[in-house]
């Protein structure tokens, strides 16, 4: 079982489950109901041509947040 | 049509002209936002 | 502990005499306006909602027996727990909260087929309400492009309520709409979900006082109990009625116990639904082969490629621009020639006199700004609905965000300050998508400041004014153009950064979008469209511009002078003349005099009146083909009383910042002013624009001079 680390440090291409993040905050219930919740598989497709923000691929769809965002959101590398 | 004739209608029409625009703004700032598909929504449902 | 209490409601009967109010919802991007448009044709009213600045589309639909039937098109939301002034009003209808909407009696659930999972999540919010659900699954035609299959008659078998596998582009799976549709009986779903554990007895609690003290029905009561706790920032617009003072103790009180506590509501909640989807999803969901790249994925590795990307964005905001410049320069100048083909006939069919130089000065020259505007709006929102149903208008928001948000705004500032450039009013209404809501008002605030293409008439002017010899070296006219485009950005990049920090605080937005498959777009829906809006503007800032000229010419032709005093003077007397006079001490020190006073004055109508104002004021008059040279010459030759020319090539260049910087549009502040529901903020954009040009324009004369220009 690897570390959970940020979803912001996994490189472009990777997959990852969603592991855990905050449980308050600004947008925290939006990225749940978008379907972010714990268990679910994600891949960082790609950064933005000015490095901020970035494109995940989340339950079938494609779905753009800030690193700021994703630094609350904790993977697990698969 | 003579000249004063034209002055007149000339003269009412901007007088005209003048109200309409108050009424506008005075209108937009009681019910801001209020249009028409609102009142014929209201006239056809009335209290739903 | 009280269980909250789910009883069966009975479904509203569908009789002739009282067809039910239809409800549209959908995701955003799930082609729901699709739809619409093709139930409802041309049978659409769009407005306002009372109090908000959302747009309500309400269309007349018929059954299968040829009966009216009423659909209300809900602005797009993910979640009925509302981050957005659209999404709260979703919530608001569905929940019967907004006095002036009626409650829909069923509803039609679209969903985009290709990602069900998160579709699903909404449709599964709206079953609480206990109202008939129909399900459309649209874009089968992308479902099968994907190499998915989905059951849909499963689905149907799961949930228990029709689900209608459709391709609203194409018409596909309509006529089995409309059947169900004109249904008598609708089935209730099979929702046999229960509240989690954890919140049930809060949402007992809260279901109860909604029944007693705001008469809910039990199921609305208890959807309503549910979005209310798990509803954080929940977004509370105008117009839906508040709630009783015993309801919010009840809340208040569940969510302080909560705090105290951490319960994890959210998860708890979110989870409960997504494993029931899941389940769903996992019976009708199939893939049939390997998913490689899909053609979207494709496209997108170039368009939000480090280096292509930047080409392509490049190209797409260029290929904006000259279509603007290009495509609606023709229309514009046959309109013109027209105008004043209709003003010459009216001087050759009318004796001279007041009403004929009203009919030619004030409501022909008044109609014919308006009308004149029209096709650079239809041409831009043909370019911004293009852009938004292809699916790019995201992924430009997507590479821009970091610009954006270095000043405090979001991606989806871009492209109404992008569309600013053409027009600030079409630039303005397509805020409407930005959700938060001081970013959409800096996004207003800023937006004149982006030069618009009405000032192209006074730069050219000015810029023809500065040099005495005649021919203007092509690449200084370009240089001092940009120059003056540079000027506008950047002031306008800078006070959204000064808002931003000072009067509009707030937290920078976040940036959660998603990034929707590439489509291709639907004309007739873009045609629809732009009508809509070209129609919209023509009301609106149509009677003001025109009730604005008429004003202006009797400002400029009274108090009269005796029949056969030169132009010039007469207006040198009118009230105009004399407003200008007035306003010379503030206008000194930018270098201007009582003349150029009248023409920006004048030029409040409509920037380009300012050319047509000159050349009343100065004498010198420019020919039905617009030239103006002669024009040129007249300004060249006009001097102070003392001597000294007035248009130096500072004051020229004064003339000029001080049109990029000035708000100079009456129609502009009337669509802020409706944009933002409030005079107040129309004013203030007024003053701090009129202020920052006034002091720039000063500065930059005062500190020419004294550097010897």
């Amino acid at each position: 079982m690897a570390t959970p680390i940020k979803l912001s440090e996994l490189s472009i291409g990777a997959n990852a489950i969603v592991r855990e993040f905050p449980k308050s905050g600004p947008a925290f219930l939006r990225l749940r109901e978008m379907g972010l919740i714990a268990g679910t598989p994600v891949k960082l497709v790609r950064c933005a041509p000015l490095g901020d923000p970035l494109e995940i691929q989340v339950r079938g769809y494609h779905l753009t947040l800030r690193r700021s965002e994703a630094d609350h959101v904790l993977v697990e590398s698969t | 049509m003579s000249a004063q004739i034209q002055t007149i209608i000339a003269l009412a029409i901007v007088a005209i002209a003048v109200g309409l625009l108050v009424r506008g703004a005075l209108q937009k700032k009681k019910h801001p936002g209020c249009c028409c598909p609102a009142s014929e929504l209201k006239a056809k449902f009335g209290k739903h | 502990m009280l269980a909250p209490t789910a009883t069966k409601p009975v479904a509203a009967k569908f009789t002739a005499q009282h067809p039910p109010v239809y409800a549209l919802v959908g995701n955003p991007n799930c082609g729901k306006s699709t739809l619409f448009n093709a139930l409802t044709g041309l049978k659409q009213k769009v407005g306002n909602y009372p109090g908000v600045t959302v747009e309500r589309k309400m269309g007349t639909t018929y059954s299968q027996h040829g009966q009216p039937i009423q659909i209300i098109d809900l602005p797009g939301a993910y979640s009925l727990a509302a981050r957005s002034p659209d999404e709260a009003v979703t919530r608001d209808v569905l929940l019967g909260r907004r006095p002036d909407t009626p409650q829909p009696d069923r509803i039609i659930c679209i969903v985009d087929a290709t990602n069900l999972e998160r579709n699903l999540y909404l449709v599964h919010q709206i079953l609480d309400l206990g109202r008939p659900v129909i399900v459309v699954l649209n874009m089968m035609d992308l479902v099968a492009q994907s190499r998915l299959k989905i059951h849909a008659t499963r689905l149907e078998h799961m949930l228990g309520i029709p689900v209608i596998p459709c391709e609203a582009v194409n018409g596909k799976g309509l006529i089995e709409l409309r059947l169900a549709i004109s249904r008598a009986d609708l089935p209730m779903a099979r929702h046999d979900w229960d509240v989690p554990a954890l919140i049930a007895p809060a949402v007992a609690d809260l279901q109860a006082s909604l029944r007693e003290n705001e008469n809910r029905p039990p199921l609305i009561a208890r959807a309503e109990a549910l979005l209310l706790l798990t509803d954080q920032d929940s977004v509370r617009v105008a117009g839906s009625t508040p709630l009783s003072p015993r309801t919010q103790e009840i809340l208040h009180g569940w969510e302080q116990r909560w705090a105290a506590t951490g319960t994890d509501w959210a998860g708890d909640l979110v989870n409960s639904r997504y494993e029931v989807i899941g389940r769903l999803c996992a019976e009708v969901v199939q893939r049939a082969g390997a998913t490689g790249p899909s053609p979207s994925d494709r496209i997108d590795s170039v368009v939000t490629h480090p280096g292509w990307g930047w080409l392509v964005f490049g190209s797409v905001m260029t290929a904006l621009f000259l279509g603007i410049f290009t495509f609606a320069q023709y229309p514009m100048d046959w309109l013109d020639v027209h105008v004043s083909m209709l003003a010459d006939w009216l001087r050759g069919a009318m004796p001279p006199g007041d009403l004929r130089a009203l009919l030619t000065d004030g409501v022909i020259a008044g109609v014919g700004r308006v009308v004149v505007f029209l096709p650079q709006i239809l041409v831009l929102y043909f370019f911004i609905g293009l852009l938004e149903s292809s699916g790019y208008m995201a992924r430009a928001a997507f590479i821009m965000d970091r610009v954006m948000s270095r000043v405090g705004l979001n991606g989806r500032s871009f492209i109404p300050l992008l569309s600013s450039y053409a027009c600030a009013i079409p630039g303005i209404m397509a805020t409407r998508t930005i959700e938060d809501r001081k970013d959409r008002l800096i996004t207003i605030l800023v937006a004149p400041l982006m030069s618009c293409s009405a000032r192209l008439p006074v730069y050219l002017l000015m810029i023809a004014a500065l040099f005495p010899s005649g021919r203007v070296p092509v690449l200084t006219k370009v240089g001092l153009m940009m120059g003056m485009y540079a000027l506008g950005t950047a002031a306008a990049f800078g006070f959204a950064w000064l808002f931003k920090r000072t009067l509009l605080q707030g937290e920078t937005p976040v940036m959660i979008m998603e990034l929707p498959p590439y489509r291709w777009p639907s004309l007739k829906g873009l045609a629809l469209q732009m009508i809509e809006r070209a129609g919209l503007f023509l009301r609106r800032a149509g009677t003001i511009i025109l009730g604005v000229s008429i004003v202006l010419w009797f400002l400029t032709a009274y108090p009269k002078m005796p029949a056969g005093t030169p132009p010039v003077e007469q207006v040198a007397h009118s009230f105009a003349g004399r407003l200008g006079h007035t306003l010379e001490p503030v206008l000194r020190p930018l270098g201007f005099d009582w003349r150029i006073g009248v023409a920006i004055v004048s030029s409040f109508v409509a920037r380009e009146v300012f050319v047509s104002a000159t050349g009343v004021v100065f004498g010198g008059v420019t020919d039905t083909k617009g030239n103006i040279l002669p024009l040129r010459d007249a300004l060249q030759h006009a001097t102070w009383p003392d001597g000294r020319a007035l248009f130096t090539p500072l004051v020229c260049l004064n003339l000029m910042i001080y049109y990029v910087l000035a708000m100079q549009c009456l129609s502009t502040t009337a669509v802020v002013r409706r944009e933002t529901n409030s005079w107040g903020w129309a004013i203030f954009q007024q003053v701090y624009l009129s202020v920052t040009a006034w002091v720039v324009a000063c500065a930059v004369y005062q500190i020419g001079r004294a550097l010897g220009f």
